[in-house]
């Protein structure tokens, strides 16, 4: 099974091993490129793997040209450092920050505060409703995958759940 | 945003609405401005979503990571540390070994100083075989460790967690929760949804341990391991249960009361019926608040029986 396989069918162990196996590479490698101490080092390449994660679940990423080595040292210089380099602020790094950024650069039309008002909508709407949005509209699961995962009584039921809480989500962000 | 402007916004957005349909969609944002309002908060909101999932997925990388590192720091200094006493056990193990293998494969004539000629006492035989019998069925069954587990586990769990045992409170047919002693009895809620019975205990959360002292009868511990976990909504239904086995029928009711109207519950259902439990305990102020409860099982076979007993009681 090749690494997007793999992160799709399981994206918490192979990230933590993709984290690990490349772990000393990559942190010696931003901190020489980017003069960076190991800190902030270690939390861009989290946050690249995120992204990775993100690519792959987003549809992006389908087929590795090279090797993931590779593309992970290019969404760490083309994405992350980029977006710093653009703020002039390469002295800091938060992975919100970034993820933000990245978020931005695709949705240009939303303003950062909107999307920072959604994402605590969603925290406010709570489970299992954040859970259902989220296998949903973020990893694009059918609904019999989702009704079987969560657990309810068929589509019918999964369907106007979702449709509920995309309605409370929206009453939250609102208010 | 109603139902079917979501379908038609995740229709639009996934590219699957046809040539005509688009075109219509697309005069109609600029038609429609409560429409289009709707479709930018649509946007909006999923964006939020995949924010927050990406947040969710390092939360969870930071935890593994954190969770290995952990694993290293307890398991690298013990086998540092302990080195030396490994490689001399490791020695001491394999000289016995070689010992015994040694003396097994020698000949018969030189395992013993029996002479050949000397008279075999086949009674002592006998009984040396019987009672190499009996011993090995007088030991535990720890060959298996599935019964092992179920035997001790429970018992090292609780130690472990520094948690004494505590006397049961409430025996199987006692009856709780009613002071004039004609409601709810021990066995008639133990009947737990599979959400808190099913729980193997596997993880050591406090979750867990309340869930072993539930099972313990021990409610009041249970309760305050888990009574603050507010944000855990099965720690919620649990606390539920032991308040309702403690016999404080109203805080069960408003907690098994919000369950109800939380539709999106994982215990929705269930609660239904010892929402009906817990106003039965606090009768007869809860007399009314009763009646309107009892339409919400009223059809299901399943409480059918105890319904009926509770319908005379009202």
């Amino acid at each position: 099974m090749d690494w997007i396989e793999r992160i799709k069918s399981d994206p918490d162990k192979t990230l933590t091993i993709l984290y690990k196996d490349l772990k000393n590479d990559t942190i010696q490698w931003i901190k020489k490129e980017f003069s960076l101490q190991s800190e902030d080092a270690d939390e861009i390449f989290q946050t690249s793997i995120v992204l990775l994660y993100d690519n792959v679940v987003s549809g992006k990423l389908t087929l590795l040209t090279s090797h993931i080595k590779t593309y992970i040292f290019s969404i760490i210089k083309n994405k992350i450092i980029q977006l710093n380099r653009a703020k002039n602020r390469i002295s800091s790094y938060d992975a919100t920050e970034i993820m933000l950024g990245v978020i931005d650069e695709e949705y240009q039309e939303i303003a950062q505060e909107d999307l920072i008002k959604a994402n605590s909508s969603l925290i406010k709407l709570g489970e299992p409703c954040k859970s259902l949005l989220e296998l949903s509209y973020y990893q694009q699961m059918k609904l019999d995958d989702i009704t079987l995962l969560l657990g309810y009584k068929n589509n019918d039921t999964t369907k106007n759940l979702k449709y509920k809480c995309m309605k409370r989500l929206q009453k939250i962000f609102f208010e | 945003m109603d139902d079917f402007n979501i379908h038609i916004f995740e229709t639009y957005l996934a590219g699957q609405l046809s040539e005509s349909d688009k075109l219509e969609f697309e005069s109609r944002l600029i038609s429609d401005q409560a429409f289009a309002k709707d479709f930018e908060s649509f946007k909006i909101l999923q964006a939020g979503i995949r924010l927050q999932a990406m947040q969710n997925r390092l939360a969870t990388l930071k935890a593994n990571i954190n969770k290995d590192a952990d694993k290293d720091d307890v398991i690298k200094p013990i086998l540092k540390r302990n080195y030396w006493t490994w490689s001399l056990v490791s020695i001491l193990v394999l000289s016995v070994l070689g010992y015994v293998i040694y003396t097994q494969t020698l000949p018969v004539s030189k395992q013993s100083n029996v002479k050949q000629d000397q008279v075999i006492n086949l009674d002592s035989l006998d009984q040396k075989a019987s009672s190499k019998g009996q011993q090995s069925e007088t030991l535990p069954a720890v060959d298996s460790a599935g019964t092992f587990n179920k035997v001790i586990k429970p018992k090292i769990s609780l130690e472990k967690s520094g948690i004494t045992k505590p006397q049961k409170q409430i025996k199987k047919n006692e009856i709780i929760a009613d002071e004039k002693g004609k409601k709810i009895t021990r066995s008639d809620v133990m009947v737990l949804y599979s959400a808190i019975m099913r729980d193997d205990g596997s993880e050591n959360t406090a979750y867990s341990k309340a869930v072993e002292l539930y099972r313990d009868s021990a409610y009041k511990e249970a309760l305050d391991i888990i009574v603050d976990n507010v944000d855990d909504e099965k720690s919620q239904y649990l606390t539920a249960h032991c308040y309702l086995l403690l016999g404080q029928s109203d805080k069960a009711t408003s907690m098994f009361k919000s369950f109800i109207e939380n539709d999106f519950s994982s215990f929705h259902e269930p609660s239904k019926w010892y929402y009906v439990l817990a106003l039965y305990s606090g009768l007869p102020a809860t007399k009314s608040e009763l009646i309107k409860a009892i339409e919400l099982v009223k059809d299901n076979p399943e409480y059918q029986k105890k319904l009926k007993k509770i319908q005379e009681d009202i």
